[in-house]
């Protein structure tokens, strides 16, 4: 350990040495012991970690309203995916977490052949519409208005 | 930006309340995963209990802004839900704790929500009040705080994140590595290039607090 690695140690991790890396926490710590650079470097790098400390957000677990909410909040959104596993079972899918992106393909070429069946079913009916126009117009029906 | 009357219409929904959770032997991270991977909610109302708060601080120091921190959680924990049964556990041919993917998930959202134009205000950080100080030190501590987020949202996103996790989190270089998917050393690079343009960015405060 020498003057340059401490600093950079410093400058990178902060005066408190529970955050510098292990194997070269001792061989620090006995620096700044025994060098006044180092000594002063580490105070130094101290008002740098007290400035940053000064910035505080509430944190969560202090407020236990606040934390339940946003549990429940979390945990009723799965609840609601789980609702909708259900329901997109009855339909033969299986949404459950993991398990989406089959599920997705599956409704997509369902999508597709329901698409293309239909299509077909269309074209299907109009050629069949033309039929019954020409066979309307061969109606026995009208045989007769064309026999006269 | 979801508001507490979201939040509160959605808490007053079905869900399940902390209070009626099973009391039960903890189980690890890695148990309660394989619970949720087959749809068990009781197992994630517990793991959302667990790394909440954590996963709310992070958020928040990434984004400056506990309101920003909360959704992002929210959407964490949601990604978390619905990819269950993806997760590999550390030596299940897995190569990161739990931990080391929910924060990975946390910074992603982070930076991609940072990135997208934004109408939320730094002001809307609610300080908790010390009743032991005197006004003029909660205005002058409000002050140097207002000052380090102002700093911090001016970083880079990578150097922020660092920061955040080796610093604020109390992470070892080696789990914020990982969560970077960076090498010790690029960690401990952006850890110095952050340092030092904070000590810039807040040189008069920094004065400030020397001369006092």
């Amino acid at each position: 350990m020498n003057l340059n690695r401490l600093s950079a140690i410093l400058e990178a991790y902060g005066a408190d040495p529970e955050r510098w890396p292990v194997e070269e926490r001792e061989p620090a710590l006995a620096l700044t012991r025994s060098s006044l650079p180092a000594a002063r470097a580490l105070t130094e790098a101290r008002m740098l970690d007290s400035m940053l400390l000064e910035q505080s957000f509430p944190d969560i677990a202090d407020e236990p309203e606040q934390f339940t909410m946003l549990h429940s909040a979390i945990v009723s959104a799965a609840r609601r995916r789980v609702v909708s596993t259900r329901f997109g079972r009855w339909f033969g899918f299986d949404l459950t977490p993991g398990q989406l992106w089959p599920s997705v393909a599956g409704l997509a070429l369902a999508s597709v052949l329901g698409f293309a069946v239909g299509l077909g079913g269309f074209l299907q009916s109009t050629e069949g519409d033309h039929d019954i126009d020409e066979i309307a117009v061969l109606s026995p029906i009208d045989l007769p208005a064309i026999g006269q | 930006m979801q508001s507490n009357a979201a939040f509160k219409r959605a808490a007053t929904g079905p869900g399940i309340k902390l209070s009626r959770l099973p009391v039960a032997e903890p189980r690890s991270d890695e148990a309660l995963m394989a619970a949720i991977a087959t749809g068990d909610q009781v197992a994630f109302a517990r793991l959302v209990e667990r790394h909440l708060s954590r996963t709310v601080g992070l958020a928040t120091r990434l984004m400056g802004s506990r309101a920003d921190g909360e959704e992002i959680a929210q959407e964490a924990f949601a990604r978390v839900w619905s990819h269950a049964a993806r997760w590999r556990p550390l030596g299940g041919g897995g190569n990161a704790r739990f931990t080391t993917w929910l924060y990975r998930i946390v910074m992603n959202l982070a930076i991609d929500r940072k990135r997208r134009p934004t109408h939320a205000a730094m002001d809307d950080v609610d300080e908790p009040v010390d009743e032991a100080d005197d006004g003029f030190v909660q205005i002058h501590r409000r002050e140097v705080s207002d000052a380090v987020t102002e700093a911090m949202m001016q970083l880079p996103e990578r150097q922020r994140v660092a920061l955040a996790l080796c610093f604020f989190e109390g992470m070892s270089n080696i789990e914020a590595g990982k969560i970077m998917s960076l090498s010790v050393g690029a960690v401990e690079s952006l850890l110095v290039r952050a340092r030092r343009s904070l000590r810039q960015g807040l040189a008069g405060v920094y004065e400030e607090l020397s001369e006092g």
